[in-house]
Formats: structure tokens, C-alpha cells, sequence
């Protein structure tokens, strides 16, 4: 992915835009794929069937019975996604690519923080930890998450 | 609309499902097209009121039947009427006024639920259905429906997971009756059920039919249940429907050599010393029936070279049809076909 | 036609099962899916073990072999095979135990049966585990992989116990993998692999449950031959009790983890003498005689880990119940000859061990 996105930052030029459009594009397709396969295992469940028996019109099954059941995984996924995402953008100021200054990017930060790490070492300690953080709670964030909307861990 | 005419009837109802191999299957193992005939050319009639019993062996298309009698399958051939009306064909509104009229029970008590909605939205979606929307409304119409099945409102806002087997099996009735239907297949509803439970359900649904004047199309391969409530009992073989007769006749009196065999080999608490037929072998292969009667790998009491080539007609006495070369030399007028 | 022969009762149980109890710890408390279970098991004897689902049918069997799953222990009793405590054997003489003097067969052929390996090549394992091919000569790998002669001798034998067991064509079906048998073959090929090393024992877990009935007749005939021409032991759990009606020379019905009743099959099933027994009669329709209605047990199985630590558990569903059923313990007390009941009904006369 990251090279990818390197590849589309030299061709198109850096910017905040693009480090997005680069990310999102390589990564769309495993979410679609992740979808498709657990609609097509929930599909042949047979209270899918009973909406159907009861003439609920087809985007309805789609939207109110079949997709909240299909969230979990894509909650798990995207959210640890989420992390790499921010480390791969991080990673791509780190090198200079990604968004550019004078906007402030905790990549960018480690990057020219780096040089004073002898005098000041907090200048890159610190955007560096706050990566850090930011990707764990986003984890743990998606775990609560998938706690709450699933109705069997619900305590009674 | 004609009162002696049948609730459901059904022509020549076939489903082809045809499985496509990839094309690394079709190159390395020279996989092709296979057409597995699930149900092939059946006509059946359920009357008002009535309870049809299908039995037969796992995979013999028993579960398609009853799906394409509601449209949750597409026939691949044949009519389908209901109430003298035609349905295979309908689209919009008619459909949508046969879906409130026609409803489906399933086996599996754990699958037919959705695990994210409360007994209140499951049972909201048949309500908004038939037009009631007002919550209000639907709560009165949902504790009216949960205590005539047997549950109190207590149960409204818990969730599926909530319920034991029995319960759940409850609240798939419920929602069915929501839609007040008039025809109702019953797919398997008591097969996973414990046997103190299943009693509970069978006379619910008994119950139902009596104040409801319900029909149902009684899936079941338990050929006790299916006795204890069917009026006529239909045996379906591979696809095909080989033997139809009124319950009792059915059962004292069965004629095709399936349905002896399949009569002989369930075992009875009275142990009565009984006749014995032992099938060998198990159910051929669907996606490649065997030619002329399809049972005649099996049967014992198989007549020769026409029972590999021919396939038997229906033969019809008294409400009692049969589909075997056994019988069909003895009448020369063939029944309802 | 079958019949039954009348109950063994003298002379030492081939399996004796003494008290025994198996438990759970779980959130939602403590389960107590066996609780005082006591049974015997003659020589030649099929013995049925019926009840609803959770009432701790297989965990009665899998504690024989000491297979119950992590999260459970047994807390007390003693299960004596020939004499000897299984519950006290070393670990490594269980498991040659296993197989080779009980052997289990399970409900669901499809999950037991491994989908990669061909059902052949499993057979042959089994076998080989027990030592039961070439016992003259120690396995030298890799060697064994390449000897012609060897591997078609083992071949042979695993063709013939295939055959025993009425897998058709068997030296063609020997590579077949699980998914090209049907669900009976895959059964029939499970009880092969029990059967492989004779053992003296058979546990059969709802053998049939997952087969139809046309395939039942001819699985559960299968396992009556086999009792018949080796003599061995069989305890059948199922939920059926026509099953058991029709297989069984004796029964012991369970209920929330007890015995509520045993004694021989025509005992049970035409003079019932526990409540609860007489109810699931009631309440299973009938293949002959007339159509009567139903009369089903009302409420549902009780959750075992909230169940009162006094009285029948029954009682709640019990048409019978006198106020007495929730505040005592009911007495196993014979009913008739070499037939129990644990019910107060029946007074509080002499209690009786076993089954
Ligand atoms: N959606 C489908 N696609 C392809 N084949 C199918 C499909 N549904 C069913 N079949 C096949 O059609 C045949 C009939 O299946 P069906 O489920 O109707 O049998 P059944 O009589 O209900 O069996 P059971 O008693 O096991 O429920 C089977 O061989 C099955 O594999
Ligand atoms: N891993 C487990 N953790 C907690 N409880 C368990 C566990 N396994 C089984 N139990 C409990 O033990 C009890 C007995 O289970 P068992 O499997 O023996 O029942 P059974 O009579 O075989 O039922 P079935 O007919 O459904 O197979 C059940 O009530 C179950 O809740
Ligand atoms: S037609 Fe022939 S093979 Fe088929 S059931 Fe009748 S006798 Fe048997
Ligand atoms: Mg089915
Ligand atoms: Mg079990």
C-alpha cells in the first residue's frame, strides 16, 4: 500500500487529497470483498427468506436486516485499517510526500524533530506517541463499538 | 371466487437448479453444467381448511416445493394458482396481496430470526405490512399476537438469543400470523424441538388452523407428526410426487414401494412384529436421476425392463393416487393427468 | 423379528457407573449437567439412555471415556469397568483404553470425519493406532510409506472391515474422500473405525439422528448384528424413544441431569412409573392405532444452573406434584423387578443403588 501510494505521490505531486485518494483506492476493495462474503453467507439464512415471505421490498432486506448483520467484521477491520492508515500517512509526511507544510502533520513533525533529538528529544517523542495513542483508542474504539451494536453480549 | 374450487393449486411444477463450474473446473477436471432437477413436474391441491402432509427423504425437494408454492422460488415450468387466481405469473400489488396471504414456518428456530431485532421489531415489520404503523397500534396488535401464541408481553423487547427452541419457534408463528394468512407452509416446524415441546407446537398450530380455518402445506419427515396432522398425505421421491391418499388410507394401506418401505423401516414404541422392507442403498444421485421410475435402483419390487424405461403414469382411485408400473397395468383410465 | 430378551441380573456389570457426577462452572453459575448418575451395563446388553436435549445424556457417555470438555469436571463417583475405576487410571492406559475396549460413535458424521484425507486412508489409521495391523513388526518410517506388499495387505484388511459394515464396492470407494459418501455411508464408515479394534464396548451418540429413516433402519440394524455376532456392549443415546423402543433391552430415562427412571424397555415404556416419563409418552404422536390428541408437558427444561438445591427438579412441570416434591429429595425406589423410579409417589421405601 505504501509503495502504491508513493508511487501515486511522485506522479501526481504531494498533497493532503491525494495521500487520501492513493489510500482509499488500494484499500476499497477489501472492504467490498468483506462485505460481499458475509452478505453471501447471511443471504441463505432463513429470516431472510421470512422478510422475503412477508413482501419486504429488496433494498429493505439489504438495509434493515441483512447489512447490521454483517457490520462486525467490517467494524473490526476498518478500525484496525484506520491505524495503518494514519501510519501510513505518517509515514508519508515523515518522508516529505505527504502533507505538506505549512500545514501541521504528526509525520511531518517526527521528521524535522529527528534532526534536534539529541537537544530536544521531546520534539519527536511526543507527535510520535500521539500516533501511537491515537491508533490504539481508535482499537479500542471499534471493539466497544462492535460490543454495543451486537444485541448477544448485551448483558440481560 | 368459486367455494369447492382448491385454496392452492399446482401444475406441473418443476424447479431445475444448474450449477455453472469455474472455468479452472471445466478445463482441469472437465467439469460441465449439472441440472439437478429438484422438483420435476408436480401437480398437487390444497383445500380450504386442510392440512397437506409432504414427506420424503432428505434432499428429495420437499423444502423447494414449499418455496415455490410461495414465489420464494421462480418455477423453472408449471402454473401455481391461488384461490383460483394465477400467481406464478404475478407481479406488483397481486404479488404483494399474495405474500400477505400466503406465509411460511421454518425449521430452524435459530436461523429464521433476525439476532439484531426484538420480538417488537420483528413482528413491527408484518403489522407495517398490513398497514398498521402507529406504535401504539402495533404494540396492542403484538401482545394480542405473543398470547395467542403462548408468550406474554413480557418478551416484547428481548431479543432472539433470549428464547429457548420452543419460544423462538412461537414468535416465527407469531410473526406468520401477523400477516393473517389463509395458507401456510410449515416447513419442518417441529423437527428440532425437543419431544415435550413439539407436542406444545403441534397443537398450537392445530389450535390456529381451527380458529383461523387455515391451510398448510405440513413438511415434516417424522411420519408420526405427519400423521397426527395431516388430512392427506403426500410421498415425494427424487423430485416427483409418487403416492397421494388420505392420511388414514395412506398409512393402513399404502401402495407404492417407497412408501411401504419407507412405512416399514420406522421404528414403533407397540414393536408389533411387522414386515420388514430393508431399501438398499441410499438416494441416487439428483443431478443424474435414474431413467423411467426413479426408484427403480432401489425397489424390491421392481417388474422388469419397463420399470428402467418407462416412467410410471398416475393412477388415480378414490383420491388415492400411485405413480408404479404395479398399478398401472391394472387400470386402463389413468387418473388426473 | 427383534425381541427382548429379558434383563440380565446376576453376575459383576461388564460397566458399572456409580454416582457420578460432572459439572460446569459458567458466568451465569455452576451447572450440574450430571448429578448422581448410576448404571449398568451386562455383557451383550443394549441399554438405552433417553431424555430431552440438556439433559446431560452425553456427558454421561463422554465422562466414560473421560472426554468431557475442558470447561467441566466430574465431581464425584466411580465408573468401574471390569473392575477397575476408570476414574483413577493413568492417562496413558485411558487412552489405550480408548478405542481398543470402548469405542464412540457421534451424532454428526460429517464433523467427525476429517474432509481432507480419504475415508480409506482414515480407517487404516485407526487401525494402525491400535496397533491392530502387522503387530509382529515395529513401524519403521519412512520405509512403511514405500512397501508395496505391506500397504496392500493393510489395504485389505481395511476393504474388509469396510465391507463389514455394508460399505458397497468398498475396494473401489477406498480413496473416496467424506464428501462423496452420503450421510449414512459416512455413519457406516465412523462405526467401522469404532468397530476396527473390537472393542468390548459401544457408545453410540444419536447415531441415526442426522440419517433418515430408511438409512436409520439399516444403521441401527447394523448395530444390532454386530452386537449379536461379537457380543458386544451397546449404550445407545437418543431422543427417540421409539428408537429405543426398538433397539433396546433395557432404558434409562433422564431428566436434568438424573435417571428418573430405569428398568427393562417394555417396563418403561408400557408401565411408566415416573410422572415425567409417563408425560413424554403422551406426548409423542403415534404411527399405529388412533389419532389422539397430544398432551404435552407444559413449561420448558429447566436452566440447570439455577435449579433449587432441594426437591425433584421435575416438580414445576409435574401434573402429579404434591407440595412434598419441592421440599424432598425423591427416592430412587424399585417399582418392580429390576425396575426403578425416582419419584416420591412411590413412597420413601428402601433406597437402591444402581441402574
Ligand atoms: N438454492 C439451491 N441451489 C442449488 N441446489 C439446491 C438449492 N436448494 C436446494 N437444492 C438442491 O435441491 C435438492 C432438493 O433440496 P430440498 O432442500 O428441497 O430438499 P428437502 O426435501 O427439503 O430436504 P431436507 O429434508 O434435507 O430438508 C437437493 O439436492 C438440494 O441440494
Ligand atoms: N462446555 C460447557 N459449558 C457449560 N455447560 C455445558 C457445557 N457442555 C455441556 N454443558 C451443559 O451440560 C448439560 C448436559 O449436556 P449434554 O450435552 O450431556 O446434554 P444431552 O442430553 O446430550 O443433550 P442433547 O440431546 O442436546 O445432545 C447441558 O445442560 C449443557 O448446558
Ligand atoms: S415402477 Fe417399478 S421400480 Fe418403480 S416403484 Fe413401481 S415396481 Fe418399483
Ligand atoms: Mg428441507
Ligand atoms: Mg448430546
Amino acid at each position: 500500500m505504501l509503495i502504491f501510494a508513493i508511487g501515486v505521490m511522485t506522479i501526481l505531486g504531494p498533497g493532503f487529497w491525494i495521500i487520501i485518494l492513493a489510500l482509499t483506492f488500494k484499500s476499497w476493495v477489501e472492504f467490498f470483498r468483506l462485505v460481499r462474503g458475509e452478505m453471501l453467507a447471511e443471504k441463505t439464512k432463513e429470516y431472510i427468506e421470512a422478510a422475503r415471505a412477508l413482501g419486504q421490498p429488496g433494498w429493505a432486506i439489504l438495509l434493515r436486516e441483512a447489512l447490521p448483520n454483517v457490520m462486525n467484521p467490517v467494524i473490526v477491520v476498518g478500525t484496525l485499517r484506520m491505524g495503518t492508515f494514519i501510519i501510513a500517512e505518517a509515514s508519508l509526511s515523515f518522508l516529505g510526500l505527504g502533507i505538506q507544510p505549512p500545514t501541521p502533520a504528526w509525520g511531518s513533525m517526527v521528521a524535522e524533530g529527528r534532526d534536534y533529538m539529541l537537544d530536544a528529544w521531546w520534539v519527536a517523542t511526543f507527535p510520535g506517541l500521539a500516533i501511537l495513542i491515537l491508533v490504539l483508542s481508535i482499537n479500542l474504539l471499534g471493539e466497544g463499538l462492535r460490543d454495543i451494536l451486537d444485541p448477544r453480549l448485551k448483558a440481560h | 371466487m368459486a367455494h369447492d374450487r382448491p385454496l392452492v393449486e399446482a401444475r406441473g411444477l418443476t424447479k431445475y437448479f444448474v450449477s455453472r463450474p469455474g472455468i479452472a473446473a471445466r478445463l482441469l477436471a472437465r467439469a460441465h453444467d449439472a441440472v439437478l432437477r429438484a422438483v420435476d413436474g408436480v401437480d398437487l391441491t390444497v383445500q380450504r381448511g386442510e392440512t397437506l402432509g409432504l414427506v420424503g427423504e432428505s434432499g428429495c425437494g420437499k423444502t423447494t416445493l414449499g418455496r415455490l408454492l410461495l414465489r420464494l422460488h421462480e418455477p423453472t415450468r408449471g402454473e401455481i394458482y391461488f384461490d383460483g387466481e394465477r400467481i406464478d405469473t404475478a407481479r406488483g400489488e397481486r404479488l404483494a396481496r399474495f405474500r400477505r396471504e400466503a406465509q411460511i414456518v421454518f425449521q430452524n428456530p435459530y436461523a429464521s430470526l433476525n439476532p439484531r431485532k426484538t420480538v417488537r421489531q420483528i413482528l413491527a415489520v408484518p403489522l407495517a405490512q398490513r398497514g398498521i404503523r402507529d406504535y401504539h397500534a402495533q404494540e396492542a396488535e403484538s401482545v394480542a399476537l405473543l398470547r395467542r401464541v403462548g408468550l406474554t408481553e413480557r418478551y416484547l423487547d428481548a431479543y432472539p438469543h433470549q428464547f429457548s427452541g420452543g419460544q423462538r419457534q412461537r414468535i416465527g408463528i407469531a410473526r406468520c400470523l401477523a400477516m393473517q394468512p389463509r395458507f401456510v407452509v410449515a416447513d419442518e416446524p417441529v423437527s428440532s424441538l425437543d419431544v415435550s415441546i413439539q407436542a406444545q407446537i403441534l397443537n398450537l398450530l392445530q389450535e390456529l388452523q381451527q380458529d383461523y380455518g387455515l391451510s398448510y402445506l405440513f413438511v415434516a419427515h417424522n411420519l408420526a407428526v405427519v400423521r397426527h396432522v395431516s388430512d392427506r398425505v403426500a410421498v415425494m421421491y427424487l423430485g416427483k410426487i409418487v403416492e397421494q391418499a388420505p392420511t388414514d388410507e395412506l398409512f393402513q394401506n399404502p401402495q407404492h414401494p417407497y412408501t411401504r418401505a419407507l412405512l416399514s423401516a420406522v421404528p414403533r414404541l407397540e414393536r408389533q412384529p411387522r414386515e420388514r422392507i430393508v431399501l438398499q442403498g441410499d438416494l441416487p444421485d439428483p443431478t443424474n436421476p435414474p431413467a423411467g421410475c426413479r426408484f427403480h435402483t432401489r425397489c424390491p419390487y421392481k417388474i422388469g425392463r419397463i420399470c428402467e424405461t418407462d416412467e410410471p403414469r398416475w393412477v388415480e382411485r378414490g383420491g388415492h393416487g400411485v405413480a408404479c408400473h404395479l398399478y398401472a397395468a391394472e387400470t386402463s383410465t389413468g387418473g388426473n393427468r | 423379528m427383534h425381541h427382548t430378551r429379558p434383563a440380565p441380573s446376576g453376575g459383576t456389570p461388564l460397566l458399572e457407573i456409580d454416582d457420578l457426577a460432572v459439572r460446569f462452572a459458567t458466568r451465569r453459575g455452576e451447572v450440574r449437567a450430571v448429578d448422581g448418575v448410576s448404571l449398568r451395563l451386562h455383557e451383550g446388553e443394549i441399554l438405552g439412555i433417553v431424555g430431552e436435549s440438556g439433559s446431560g445424556k452425553s456427558m454421561t457417555l463422554l465422562s466414560i471415556l473421560r472426554l468431557i470438555p475442558r470447561q467441566g469436571r466430574i465431581a464425584r463417583g466411580a465408573i468401574r469397568y471390569r473392575g477397575q475405576n476408570l476414574l483413577d487410571l493413568p492417562m496413558r492406559a485411558m487412552r489405550a483404553l480408548r478405542g481398543r475396549d470402548i469405542a464412540m460413535v457421534f451424532q454428526d458424521p460429517m464433523t467427525t470425519l476429517n474432509p481432507v484425507f480419504p475415508v480409506g486412508e482414515q480407517i487404516r489409521e485407526a487401525l494402525r493406532i491400535h496397533g491392530l495391523l502387522n503387530q509382529d513388526r515395529k513401524r519403521r518410517w519412512p520405509q512403511d510409506l514405500f512397501d508395496r506388499r505391506l500397504l496392500a495387505a493393510e489395504r485389505d484388511a481395511v476393504v474388509r472391515v469396510m465391507q463389514e459394515v455394508g460399505i458397497p464396492a468398498p475396494a473401489l470407494r477406498y480413496r473416496d474422500y467424506p464428501h462423496q459418501f452420503s450421510g449414512g455411508m459416512q455413519q457406516r464408515a465412523l462405526i467401522a473405525i469404532a468397530l476396527a479394534c473390537r472393542p468390548r464396548i459401544l457408545l453410540a451418540d444419536e447415531p441415526t439422528t442426522a440419517l433418515d429413516v430408511t438409512i436409520q433402519a439399516q444403521i441401527l440394524d447394523l448395530m444390532r448384528q454386530i452386537n449379536r455376532d461379537h457380543g458386544t456392549s451397546i449404550i445407545l443415546v437418543t431422543h427417540d424413544l421409539a428408537v429405543a423402543a426398538e433397539f433396546c433391552d433395557r432404558i434409562a430415562v433422564m431428566y436434568a441431569g438424573r435417571i428418573v427412571e430405569s428398568g427393562a424397555t417394555a417396563d418403561v415404556l408400557f408401565r411408566p412409573q415416573h410422572p415425567y416419563t409417563e408425560g413424554l409418552l403422551r406426548s409423542i404422536p403415534r404411527l399405529d392405532g388412533d389419532r389422539a390428541p397430544l398432551e404435552p408437558i407444559p413449561g420448558e427444561v429447566p436452566d440447570l444452573a439455577a435449579l433449587p438445591s432441594r426437591g425433584c427438579p421435575f416438580a414445576p412441570r409435574c401434573h402429579r406434584a404434591v407440595p412434598d416434591c419441592v421440599e424432598q429429595d425423591p427416592p430412587w425406589v424399585a417399582v418392580g423387578p429390576q425396575h426403578y423410579a425416582r419419584c416420591l409417589l412411590h413412597g420413601t421405601a428402601r433406597p437402591e443403588r444402581g441402574a
